[in-house]
């Protein structure tokens, strides 16, 4: 077992994944979305809530605070970015589980 | 910047989130983002929005929730929290779990706390409410408020003459100032739009300075020395001013017609202030005070107590003025007293007294629940001994097993007042809402901080309390003697306490249902109390034709009669008639005379004055007792006739009829409301009708005189209508058949005569309504109170169980053992239950009617109820024992 795998979970890499797709829009509305029309599932927003700031306190994630508006009653939007580190943690990940996804295409096809 | 009609989120939900996202350094801009979605969703529906923003703040609460459990991060740069509160987290930690493994007995214990908690609470909001909160007015404890009392007369609660009144107000040694005024019914007419009846009354002009109140708008009336003017100036309420004048500023100054005179608007009062009552319209006195007459009563007063002077002082004073009133003026004074009341008594009137009763019963119910939550944490705590005596083996120290104990008991403190807290509001907005009941000063009450404060104490002192006993108790009992007793043993300590508390908790549920039985009976008695009339399918609108356009007497009378007699025809209509005074509502108390008898003006007896047309006994089913009742023909040409009660009869002529005697009395009429047209003052009995309530139904019938309206008509009438329909319907015709007579004709309220009756039995069936619950749950909480320890004691003695079995004992002889213990301790607790309930009782004697607080049969059926209710909850623990597989439970153990 690596130490990437254990780092992030399934629906961390489908924020960083939605999060990277939106590149300077993304917020978690839009990221809730994103993951939407991506899979086709909803997620709940108090997860996606206690996720950003999970993956910002491990360093995979950066916020900005901006757009202040009336609608928002006055508060600012939280943009996330996703860091270098969190590239990296993404990109291991994928190796992991495309090593570990070799030879089990006959798997797939079966079931 | 945020807008004025932007859509705001629900306020609670709000901070919630605030609240269970405070570990997110990012809070805010959570709260942007629901705030946005939330101002796109309403847009469209507002009620959908809110529902989603709930759903979030749902599922923002389900995820945040847990973090604050966790341990915190080792690799977080933050520095090391202090020993204590981590130490008070992993506790936190351990109690949540704890509690998590035990739902059964989480959920009991919350619910019993919360509902105690909960009742207690919304009692106690409405008794700050009615009866704590200092009225809105300066210094209010300075202001009372006067009553005339004729014990002759068996009149205890009269308002005062006008006379007497500035007489009284002269008493400078007690008095800063005093203020009196008289409810009129008011037209209100103006160019701007249909005529309205308001609530009016007309005032002194120094009321509001008495009250200490200043206007919104305006000024108040000028004081002139003998507090009248003729000015014609009148003030209204900040409602009034919304609702009709469409919050107007250039009002003052502007002219209304009242009852068809001009009066000019000189100011508006601040939002909120209504005295007396829910008045909206104040008119200045016009009329001088000394030169009524002390014989009638009609006024109703507040004086402002000197500082220092208390209510008592006042008394005495008053006493001393009142003797000499009555020498100097034997006929009107003679056998009148007036008695001084704090205002804010006189507001709260019977809920005072009733609002601290159910305060009490509150009271029981929250003991009981706490009963049953320090039972329910004995039981557990001894089922954890084993654990206790563990964890000590392993390390843990007395002090630490303590506060381990302590916090599990905080948070079911904690649980339990959010519980009550809910449960509070729940029931005070419920109340208030749904109950036909009219409590008085009831706006703005809500459960607020001092409540929650209360509730949250409450809960926590049980639970602390209830949670250290067994903690301390458990930490002492030495280790070896635990460790091999396991769960076996007697424990015989904590079972004898806990017999305790069963038996207290069935004591006070029985004080409870006591209570509410005696509630329900005498209450029950009350509603079938003959009012002597039949008020189904009929409806009563009020009506006052106004002083400047009906200054004829003739055409007071022709106006109700062409209105009676155009509804008459109305095929949906089956009676029509008309009083001036509904049933209950006593008519003037005045002096008569029969002509063959010689009596001097000091022995003439009394009688309840009232008017009333040829419909009126007919159209509320009084039936007529001998004689007979008016016609059309008994009008200002025909000779002068009365029709009287039976009890008057029996005071006329004690043997024999009363038809045919003469009644003189020197009565030509009432103020400006009714006049006699008639020019004889004899009138001649013509009729005997049975007796109607007419004080109140708990009172017998005063002696009452009907005089026909024809004869002596009034501006003011209760019109009474019965018919086949609905009463919104019946109000229609009505409505249309007045406007088409007199289309400046404001029509007054409308109700239906069952109502007229029920709201004199509001306050005993409000005590009655919330007794009942309170009782139901106490009842609950007992029987869970009870099944709890059978189970308890059944598990706990399976092996004894299970070796008497196995020995051959038959497993009916189980049940009857276990069903005789729960039995022998309900008996116990009703024994005792029964005697408190003879104290608690006198508690209630003011409200009951026809029943003693201590009527055995109710006593009695309260006995049974429990001794039911105990029963089937010891016969689940029973069969348990029962059908015990001695094999099994051996192996077991």
């Amino acid at each position: 077992m690596t130490a990437s795998s254990v780092r992030l979970g399934h629906f961390e890499q489908l924020v960083l994944l939605a999060v990277l797709r939106l590149g300077d829009a993304a917020y978690a509305s839009a990221i809730l979305d994103e993951i939407d029309h991506a899979t086709g599932k909803t997620a709940s927003a108090g997860s996606m809530y206690v996720t950003l700031d999970r993956l910002e306190e491990k360093g995979f994630l950066r916020s900005r605070l901006a757009d202040s508006t009336s609608e928002r009653g006055g508060r600012p939007r939280r943009y996330v970015t996703v860091t270098a580190y969190g590239l990296r943690e993404l990109r291991s990940s994928r190796a992991a589980l495309l090593k570990l996804w070799r030879g089990l295409e006959g798997v797939l096809e079966n079931s | 910047m945020r807008t004025h009609d932007s859509p705001t989120p629900p306020r609670l939900a709000e901070w919630l989130v605030r609240v269970v996202a405070a570990r997110s350094t990012h809070v805010d801009s959570v709260l942007g983002d629901l705030n946005e979605e939330f101002v796109r969703l309403a847009a469209r529906s507002s009620g959908a929005a809110a529902r989603w923003y709930w759903r979030r703040t749902l599922s923002i609460a389900i995820h945040f929730l847990p973090l604050w459990f966790r341990r915190p991060r080792t690799t977080s740069p933050v520095p090391t929290r202090d020993s204590t509160l981590t130490t008070f987290l992993s506790d936190l930690r351990f109690g949540t779990r704890s509690l998590r493994r035990a739902p059964s007995f989480t959920i009991a214990a919350v619910l019993a706390l919360g509902l105690g908690t909960g009742s207690a609470a919304g009692v106690f909001s409405l008794l700050r409410g009615v009866v704590l909160r200092p009225l809105p007015y300066a210094q209010p404890e300075r202001l009372v408020t006067l009553w005339e009392v004729n014990h002759t007369k068996a009149l205890e609660h009269e308002p005062i003459s006008p006379v007497n009144f500035v007489d009284y107000r002269r008493l400078s040694g007690v008095f800063e100032d005093a203020a009196a005024w008289w409810r009129p019914q008011i037209n209100l007419t103006d160019d701007s739009g249909e005529p309205v009846r308001v609530n009016a009354i007309e005032t002194t002009e120094n009321l509001f300075a008495v009250l200490g109140v200043r206007p919104y708008l305006g000024q108040s009336f000028t004081i002139h020395p003998q507090l009248y003017g003729r000015e014609h100036e009148a003030m209204i309420s900040y409602r009034l001013w919304q609702s009709r004048f469409n919050s107007d500023r250039g009002i003052v100054g502007k002219p209304v017609h009242l009852n068809g005179y001009n009066y000019t608007i000189v100011g508006v009062m601040p939002a909120g202030f209504g005295f007396p009552g829910q008045t909206d319209l104040w008119q200045q006195l016009s009329w001088d005070l000394n030169q009524h007459t002390r014989f009638a009563h009609f006024m109703e007063s507040v004086e402002r107590l000197k500082p220092g002077v208390s209510i008592d002082l006042a008394q005495r004073e008053l006493d001393r003025l009142s003797a000499r009133l009555g020498a100097e003026n034997r006929a009107s004074n003679g056998a009148w007293t007036v008695r001084a009341t704090a205002l804010d008594r006189e507001i709260a009137g019977v809920f005072r007294p009733a609002l601290f009763a159910l305060l009490g019963a509150s009271g029981l119910l929250l003991l009981i629940a706490c009963i049953n939550v320090a039972n329910l944490l004995l039981a557990r705590a001894v089922s954890r001994r084993r654990e206790v005596a563990l964890r000590s083996a392993i390390g843990a120290s007395r002090p630490r097993l303590i506060r381990l104990f302590l916090t599990e008991s905080v948070v079911l403190a904690v649980m339990g007042s959010l519980i009550g807290l809910g449960v509070a509001v729940a029931s005070v907005h419920g109340l208030l809402a749904w109950s036909p009941i009219h409590i008085p000063r009831s706006e703005g009450i809500g459960v607020d901080l001092p409540v929650l404060l209360f509730a949250t104490v409450v809960a926590a002192t049980t639970v602390i309390v209830f949670g250290l006993v067994p903690a301390v108790f458990l930490s002492r009992v030495e280790l070896h003697d635990m460790l091999k007793d396991g769960t076996r043993g007697s424990g015989s300590r904590g079972n004898g306490l806990r017999n305790l508390l069963v038996v207290a908790e069935v004591a006070l549920a029985v004080v409870l249902l006591s209570g509410s039985g005696v509630m329900i009976r005498s209450v029950s008695k009350l509603v079938r109390v003959d009012a002597g009339l039949d008020p189904t399918a009929a409806i009563t609108i009020d009506l006052q034709l106004p002083d400047a356009a009906y200054g004829d007497w003739t055409r007071v009378d022709q106006f109700y009669t062409s209105l009676a007699n155009a509804l008459r025809v109305n095929p949906e209509i089956v009676g029509v008639g008309a009083a001036n005074f509904l049933p209950l509502e006593p008519g003037w108390r005045l002096a008569y005379q029969v002509t063959d008898t010689r009596t001097t003006a000091e022995q003439a007896p009394q009688a309840q004055f009232h008017i009333a047309d040829e419909g009126y006994f007919n159209a509320l089913r009084i039936p007529v007792a001998s004689g007979r009742t008016f016609t059309a023909h008994d009008d200002a040409h025909a000779p002068p006739v009365v029709v009287i009660n039976e009890t008057m009869a029996r005071q006329v002529a004690p043997a024999g009829s009363a038809i045919g005697k003469r009644i003189a009395t020197p009565v030509t009429g009432i103020g400006p409301l009714s006049r006699r047209i008639v020019a004889d003052s004899l009138y001649q009995v013509v009729g005997v009708v049975k007796d109607v309530k007419n004080s109140s139904l708990r009172s017998a019938s005063e002696p009452a005189v009907y005089f026909a309206s024809h004869q002596f008509p009034s501006r003011k009438m209760h019109l009474i209508v019965r018919g086949h329909g609905e009463g919104a319907r019946l109000a229609s015709l009505v409505r249309n058949e007045a406007q088409r007579l007199d289309p400046t004709l404001p029509i007054g309220d409308v109700k239906s005569m069952d109502r007229v009756l029920e709201e004199s039995v509001d306050p005993p069936r409000f005590v009655m309504l919330l007794m009942s619950v309170f009782a139901g749950l106490a009842l609950t909480l007992a029987a869970v109170g009870i099944y709890g320890i059978l189970t308890f004691l059944v598990s706990h003695r399976r092996r004894d169980i299970a070796i008497r079995l196995a020995l051959g004992a038959e497993p009916s002889a189980m049940l009857c053992m276990i069903v005789r213990e729960g039995l022998g301790l309900t008996l116990v607790g009703c024994g005792l239950g029964v005697i408190g309930a003879l104290v608690a009782g006198r508690s209630l004697a003011g409200f009951l009617f026809g029943v003693a607080p201590w009527d055995p049969v109710t006593l009695g059926g309260v006995v049974v109820l429990v001794g039911l209710v105990a029963t089937a909850a010891c016969i689940v623990p029973g069969r348990r024992a029962a059908s015990e597989d001695p094999v099994r439970a051996l192996r077991a153990e």
